[in-house]
């Protein structure tokens, strides 16, 4: 034994029962914050993984630059990876003297560079380049349309006259990922039908823009490093070149990500999961706090006793803020642990039971930011409950050990009030609001402890939104006012009709037609709903059939009806 | 120059119609190695008066010289460390660490003044105390003579000018009582250290080299028992 601070966790070893309170309180403290903070970094990197997989790995998209300002843009130490890219005839309705062509195919060129492919958009397929200047990647329809394959020759042809190519690869079809839409990436030439999309080496694309006497707008991508502040990054390169606000376009996901943006839900995670931070930081201060008052007042002629023998009352506070401390090494790591296998659990329940957009939550993953912020808050926590109770021991006269007597001398005012109860009753209640600071320390951890509950209860409304609704409920819902039947019934096919719409369906409705009953029945009129084959298909699937019904009935012209039952 | 000096101490509790006058202007000296015992009823005022000789408390008049420092006048840190080197107490209840060794809790006021145990001194001690055999046992796997042994030895390994016993045999039986006195007297011989020590006990009292008798906060001098 070196030290008199030795004696902290030999006393810990022998006291295990009487701190077994204070180490389930930091470590359900550790346990919420390593859960939280674990689970909102698993749903940050499957929105930038997501980001990436749907709008590719860039941050800063550029207009309007030159060709020296770029150069300097991708020589900085915070640039990782950069492309021109750039795109001509992607308009519909060009005249066919206007209009480029591959075999009759209307076709749209895009100029890039190598680090486009692979390391900025994700969507060529393997061995796709345009290093040599005449190479050229196409739409996949090129494949059924053109009838090409990889290491065929094509010819583009332009009013200025012809240029042959040799097909490098293809990108790969869109899968409705790269839909345009709010924060989308429309970089993947979205070509109609009968158009085909040329993606070439930037030098090439410009060759044939200047010999055809074409003008475009060609921008810059940008993908910085990783670990780089993305917002330190963003201001300097836009200081430096007075890059005006419309003209820089951030990968709006991607950036939300690292904290940077006005409208995605990531940025509003960050400051509720701070108020969560806090409220569990008070609670855990509370609770530990009110146990260790509790482990102080059973040590107070111990306390005394060390004072007699010559402790100082630094070496006293010094002694109980440790021996708190002490317990974080075991609290802590159960604590982390908890809350990693929880995050794993509730990210595997995500994964299976909700999946969609959820389906790419990594499971098996350890978020550092997640450790670091329980280890943070048990420590913390116990070294800001340890405070008082440290004081309160290092205030413990030397007589207390002498005499024997430690317990506390306060003052009594006034007599137990007997007329609500027993006297037993009466002592406890008395007993309870005389120590001022034990009643607020523990009426404080019961507040704190029902807040946290119900900020949690929201939870419960949240996996109720996320869990598979009925396989009827639609993900787009197109009505007319007040139920008059407005939208053109043509609508149905021309939405059927649109890439990566699964199953489009439609119903009217006609209500209070006079109808009479073989049954009395306290009504003159009847409310009318279609149903389209296919919602009568989902009417079994959703359990929404009583016992009995028949719906082969239903089918055809029959004058067969469903009603339903209230 | 004596080792303690005790002048005019009062001891007042309280105010007014409810004060309590626990000490009536004591004084008194104590030379180097002498062995004092006070007796005195319940009540009479004798753990106050220990009390005011450890600087455990300060009395409402008064002077406490031990050694020529005047305790009263010290800021409690200096207060501290003076009373952790030049003070040793024992305790009726013994009041040992429970989860410390013996060896350990005699050390612990050693290692709350930053000191490394003298080994040689550790052994004598341990020798002394006759508790050698004992030495990596727990409090509760010993007797109540033991402990308070072990007690005394924790009391003696900073080697204090003063040692301060209440009722050190009020928890033993007849034996270890005497051999707990035996031992007590041997050391004060022995290392030169002046011992007082509250007793109830008349017989045990007669052992010491002189009884100081506390009445209702008065003190008397009763003088020395053998020459």
């Amino acid at each position: 034994m070196k030290s008199y601070l030795s004696l902290i966790p030999i006393a810990a070893r022998v006291r295990r029962k009487q701190s077994k309170m204070i180490i389930l309180c930091i470590v359900l403290s550790v346990f919420l914050v390593t859960t939280i903070f674990s689970l909102v970094d698993s749903v940050r990197k499957m929105e930038t993984a997501n980001a990436i997989d749907k709008g590719g790995y860039w941050h800063i998209r550029i207009d309007g630059i030159g060709e020296d300002e770029a150069e300097e843009i991708a020589m900085r130490s915070e640039v990782a990876v950069s492309s021109w890219y750039d795109v001509l005839n992607l308009d519909n309705n060009l005249t066919i003297d206007k209009a480029y062509y591959i075999e009759g195919a209307q076709t749209v060129i895009c100029g890039i560079e190598q680090a486009f492919i692979g390391d900025i958009m994700h969507y060529f397929s393997e061995g796709a380049h345009v290093i040599d200047e005449n190479a050229v990647i196409l739409t996949e329809n090129a494949q059924e349309l053109l009838g090409v394959n990889i290491g065929d020759t094509i010819t583009l042809h332009t009013p200025a006259g012809d240029y042959d190519f040799m097909v490098s690869g293809f990108r790969i079809s869109g899968n409705g990922k790269y839909v345009s839409s709010n924060g989308g990436e429309t970089s993947a030439l979205l070509v109609k039908e009968h158009q085909v999309g040329a993606f070439m080496n930037i030098h090439t694309f410009r060759r044939i823009c200047s010999e055809n006497g074409e003008t475009s707008a060609p921008q810059y991508y940008i993908q910085l490093q990783k670990h780089t502040n993305l917002k330190k990054a963003l201001a300097a390169i836009k200081k430096q070149y007075g890059l005006p606000d419309e003209n820089v376009h951030l990968h709006t996901i991607l950036m939300a990500a690292g904290g940077i943006t006005d409208k995605d839900y990531i940025k509003n995670v960050y400051p509720v999961v701070g108020v969560l931070f806090l409220l569990i930081m008070a609670a855990g201060v509370f609770m530990i706090s009110g146990s260790m008052n509790s482990n102080v007042a059973q040590r107070l002629q111990f306390f005394g006793m060390l004072r007699c023998i010559g402790a100082s009352k630094s070496q006293i506070i010094r002694f109980v803020r440790l021996e708190t401390l002490n317990w974080c090494k075991t609290a802590v790591p159960i604590g982390s642990m908890l809350g990693i296998i929880t995050t794993w659990a509730v990210n595997a329940g995500l994964k299976c039971f909700v999946g969609g957009e959820l389906s790419d939550i990594p499971v098996f993953t350890v978020s550092a930011a997640g450790i670091l912020c329980g280890v943070v808050i048990g420590v913390a926590t116990v070294f800001l409950a340890a405070q008082a109770p440290a004081k309160r021991a290092a205030k413990v006269s030397p007589v207390a050990a002498v005499t024997g007597n430690a317990g506390d001398t306060k003052q009594v005012r006034h007599a137990v009030n007997m007329r609500f109860g027993k006297i037993e009753t009466a002592l406890g209640i008395h007993h309870a609001v005389s120590a001022k600071k034990n009643l607020l320390l523990l009426t404080g951890s019961f507040a704190l402890s029902i807040i946290l509950f119900l900020c949690f209860s929201v939870l419960i409304a949240l996996v109720d939104c996320m869990l598979p609704q009925k396989a009827s409920s639609p993900d787009l819902d197109i009505a007319s006012a007040d139920h008059t039947n407005s939208v053109d019934a043509s609508l149905l096919d021309e939405i059927k009709g649109i890439d990566g719409v699964a199953h489009a369906f439609g119903r009217r409705v006609c209500f209070d037609m006079p109808a009479t009953f073989q049954k009395e029945v306290q009504s003159e009129t009847i409310d009318l709903m279609s149903y389209d084959d296919y919602q009568l298909e989902l009417l079994a699937k959703d359990s929404d059939l009583r016992k009995g019904s028949n719906l082969a009935k239903m089918y055809e012209d029959s004058h067969s009806v469903l009603v339903i039952w209230d | 120059m004596d080792l303690l000096e005790v002048q005019s101490i009062s001891k007042t509790y309280g105010s007014g119609e409810t004060a309590v006058r626990a000490l009536k202007n004591v004084s008194f000296s104590v030379p180097k190695g002498e062995f004092v015992t006070v007796v005195g009823e319940s009540g009479s005022g004798k753990s106050t008066l220990l009390n005011m000789l450890g600087a455990l408390d300060t009395p409402t008049s008064g002077k406490v010289l031990i050694d020529g420092n005047d305790t009263f006048a010290m800021k409690e840190n200096a207060l501290t460390v003076f009373r952790r080197r030049n003070i040793g107490f024992i305790f009726q209840a013994f009041n040992l660490v429970p989860e410390l060794t013996v060896e350990q809790n005699m050390i612990f006021p050693l290692l709350l003044d930053y000191q490394k145990p003298n080994r040689k001194y550790l052994e004598e001690l341990l020798a002394v105390l006759n508790l050698k055999e004992r030495r990596h046992h727990l409090p509760n796997q010993l007797s109540g003579g033991q402990q308070q042994r072990v007690a005394i030895g924790r009391a003696l390994i900073t080697r204090p000018s003063l040692i301060l016993a209440d009722e050190p045999t009020g928890n033993l039986d007849t034996q270890n009582s005497s051999e707990v006195i035996a031992l007590l007297k041997e050391a004060s011989r022995k290392y030169e250290q002046t011992i007082i020590m509250i007793t109830h006990n008349r017989s045990i009292a007669q052992t010491a080299d002189r009884v100081l008798q506390v009445s209702d906060g008065v003190l008397t001098d009763f003088g020395r028992c053998r020459e």
